[in-house]
């Protein structure tokens, strides 16, 4: 049964991003009444594969990082669904299910079916801290795609461009907004995050801040901290506060990378 | 049938301006028109629908060549002159050809700009001053119906009535691509000219937190925001860095040697914007504002050129939507001639009976189905009996109608609705023709006229 859904999730992942793809270039309708039900099956068959891995390996699914891909590909979904439900504007879906079909159809092919969770990593407050990470991470890829998406119609607006960018995506203020509420929900993910690690990991590696994807995960908080404060404390808006954004999540590849391949950390086994 | 319907006029595809101007008539004109052709019993119904792009006299008649001769009279009687027939500028349709002239009217398929939306408000106005003349029938009326619910229909199942097609509502929806709530938002209008106007009133629409019309001339900005009303204020132009200051939307409008706006003005202002943007619609020609304006941040600057190709986009999807128009006004008029065909005496006799018999063959089967064989037989025969009694003297006096006249089509149209007989519709009860009856667009000519 699982295999069975492993293999399923990234072609429906695809199908359904290719049908949020023909609704962009196209407009079809009769596409986009098939689109929205496929892309809830394809969520809802992701979430009992979820729980159906977290109870057959006695884990949540954040143990490897294609498990970790797997819940992002998830989230995502889920919250575009929320996204396109909340502002009826379905014309962003193409953008972030391509994220979910990429991460699933990763995920899909290398994760192993015997994943084991080291009995260190057993602690709730671990488990909080993981979860947590995640969830902030995909909220902040969602904010920084709204932001890649703001800075394509902003270009086309400046320049006078009325294509398919400017015909299909909602106005530059809705994108600046669904990147900036993304990005609060991710900073208060991150805080959490932060606090919990630091918890859990003071009783086991002293020294821990001194972990170089500790600074950086620091850094990262402050790059979005300040883009927020700055929103909300001085009225900053509009290209500033997307690039502030983009930056950000700039620094949390390159540090997922670091902390995996270039540097020693005790972040290395996700 | 004897009666046909006829539309004889002309319109923007056909007249020049200057005569189109001549020839329209004025609401009273059109009442007076309306009494003629009433008094004179050539036309049995009438309607004239007289906008700036055409005039039109749409008639049930019984004798076609003489009803398009009494057209011309009337023009020459009420304008001096056959201004209709002074050159190659009258046409003439006839039957299927007038419902289908009409239809095509109001879908705004025969505007001059393809899709606009007045025209529906016109066709309504027009079929008021018909029913307040008098001259409104039952097969007018039904022909109206069946225009204005095409017209509704092509506005919400296709795309011709879609996007801006002028200037100032491209202005808009430009703005409305930056901003998507004008709720919160200061709207500086530069100009009280025609485009200004124009502009102002636009803007308004979207109700934004405050519309500035600023003018050389106070007193004309002050009667521009009269008009536009809603807290409209009105402002010169002294200080326009001030107002540009309080301002996220600014159009312009006004004749000007030099920019209005130069760079150097907008930079200060946009300093102090902390990053939100600041959108120009500059109409003017020559231009109001600089361009290098534009290449500051979070400032867009749009000019005439490209306003234009945003209406020009938007003309080119409608006139794709013309085919999915076309279908629905065919839709549309097979409906219509489905319930001509049906206001002639032997299918309403027929459907009448068939009506009464389906009633009572249901009732009989719901309530009878415990009595044995013999009994059943007995009140088939009583419940039969009944039904031909009860029709013998509708059915006597529909065979009586002429179907030929006015008042024999208002009857008999009366005889369908009273029975819920409708041809237009699968439902054998009525209902869905009921629904589409329902449907209809005011047509008891009350409140659209100011």
């Amino acid at each position: 049964m699982l295999s069975l859904i492993n293999t399923l999730l990234p072609m429906l992942y695809g199908i359904a991003a290719l049908a949020y793809a023909v609704d962009f270039f196209r407009e079809d309708p009769m596409v986009m009444r098939a689109a929205r039900p496929i892309l809830a099956g394809t969520v809802a068959l992701h979430a009992l594969y979820l729980a159906l891995r977290t109870s057959r390996y006695e884990h949540i699914p954040l143990a490897s990082l294609y498990e970790v891909m797997t819940t992002v590909a998830f989230a995502v979904a889920v919250v575009y669904l929320y996204v396109e439900l909340h502002t009826r504007s379905h014309k962003t879906g193409m953008f972030l299910l391509a994220f979910s079909f990429v991460f699933q159809t990763l995920s899909s092919a290398f994760i192993s079916n015997t994943a084991s969770f080291p009995p260190i990593l057993r602690s709730p407050l671990f488990s909080v801290h993981t979860l947590s990470a995640v969830l902030g991470y995909t909220a902040f890829a969602v904010s920084a795609i709204y932001g890649l998406l703001y800075l394509l119609l902003y270009r086309d607006l400046k320049n006078s461009r009325f294509g398919l960018v400017y015909q299909r995506l909602p106005s530059l203020d809705v994108l600046a907004m669904m990147s900036l509420r993304a990005a609060v929900a991710g900073q208060v993910f991150l805080t959490v995050t932060i606090a919990c690690g630091a918890l859990w990991a003071s009783q086991r590696f002293p020294g821990f801040w001194q972990d170089p994807k500790f600074i950086m995960t620091g850094f990262i908080w402050i790059v979005y901290g300040t883009g927020i404060a700055l929103h909300y404390g001085l009225g900053w808006t509009g290209r500033r506060t997307i690039w502030l954004s983009l930056v950000g999540f700039a620094l949390i590849v390159l540090s997922v990378m670091a902390a995996r391949f270039w540097l020693p950390s005790f972040h290395g086994f996700a | 049938m004897g009666t046909e319907l006829l539309v004889v006029g002309c319109s923007h595809r056909t007249a020049p301006l200057e005569l189109r101007e001549s020839l329209a008539f004025a609401p009273d004109q059109v009442l007076e028109a309306l009494r003629l052709a009433r008094h004179e019993k050539v036309l049995a119904e009438t309607m004239i629908l007289s906008t700036c792009h055409r005039t039109e006299f749409y008639s049930l008649t019984a004798d076609v060549p003489r009803a398009e001769l009494y057209v011309h009279e009337m023009v020459s009687r009420l304008k001096g002159s056959d201004l209709l027939g002074s050159g190659p500028y009258a046409y003439a349709y006839r039957d299927r050809d007038t419902a289908r002239h009409l239809l095509r009217v109001a879908t705004g398929l025969d505007s001059v700009v393809v899709g606009e939306v007045q025209i529906l408000g016109q066709v309504k106005d027009a079929y008021s001053l018909a029913c307040q003349g008098g001259s409104a029938g039952v097969f007018l009326s039904r022909l109206l119906e069946t225009a204005l619910r095409a017209g509704k229909r092509a506005r919400a199942e296709t795309e011709i009535g879609a996007g801006a097609v002028s200037f100032t509502s491209a202005a808009v929806t430009l703005t409305k691509k930056i901003f998507s709530d004008l709720a919160d938002k200061h709207v500086l209008v530069v100009g009280a000219g025609e485009f200004g106007r124009l502009a102002a009133q636009h803007f308004a629409g979207e109700r934004p937190a405050e519309i500035v019309i600023a003018n050389r001339t106070r007193a004309r900005a002050e009667a521009v925001a009269v008009e536009i009303g809603g807290g409209a204020l009105a402002a010169d132009l002294r200080d326009l860095e001030s107002l540009l200051r309080r301002a996220d939307v600014v159009v312009t409008a006004v004749a000007s040697g030099h920019p209005v706006f130069d760079e150097e003005m907008v930079r200060r202002v946009v300093r102090e914007r902390n990053g939100s943007s600041l959108v120009f619609a500059d109409l003017g020609v020559p231009r109001n504002v600089a361009p290098t304006v534009s290449r500051l941040d979070n400032v867009f600057l749009y000019s005439l050129e490209s306003l234009q190709t945003i209406v020009d986009q938007n003309l080119a999807r409608r006139r794709r939507e013309v085919p999915r128009v076309e279908a629905i006004v065919e839709e549309e008029i097979e409906h219509f001639y489905l319930w001509m065909r049906g206001l002639q005496v032997t299918p309403v006799v027929k459907e009448l009976r068939e009506r009464f018999e389906s009633i009572r063959a249901r009732e009989v089967e719901a309530r009878l189905r415990q009595m044995n064989p013999a009994d059943r037989s007995a009140v088939e025969a009583l419940t039969r009996s009944i039904v031909n009694k009860l029709l013998h003297r509708p059915t006597t006096q529909i065979r009586m109608i002429d179907a030929d006249s006015p008042d024999g089509l208002l009857r008999l149209d009366a005889v369908r609705e009273l029975f819920g007989l409708d041809t237009t519709s699968a439902d054998a009860d009525g209902a869905g023709g009921a629904a589409r009856d329902g449907g209809g667009e005011g047509l008891d000519g009350t409140g659209e006229k100011p």
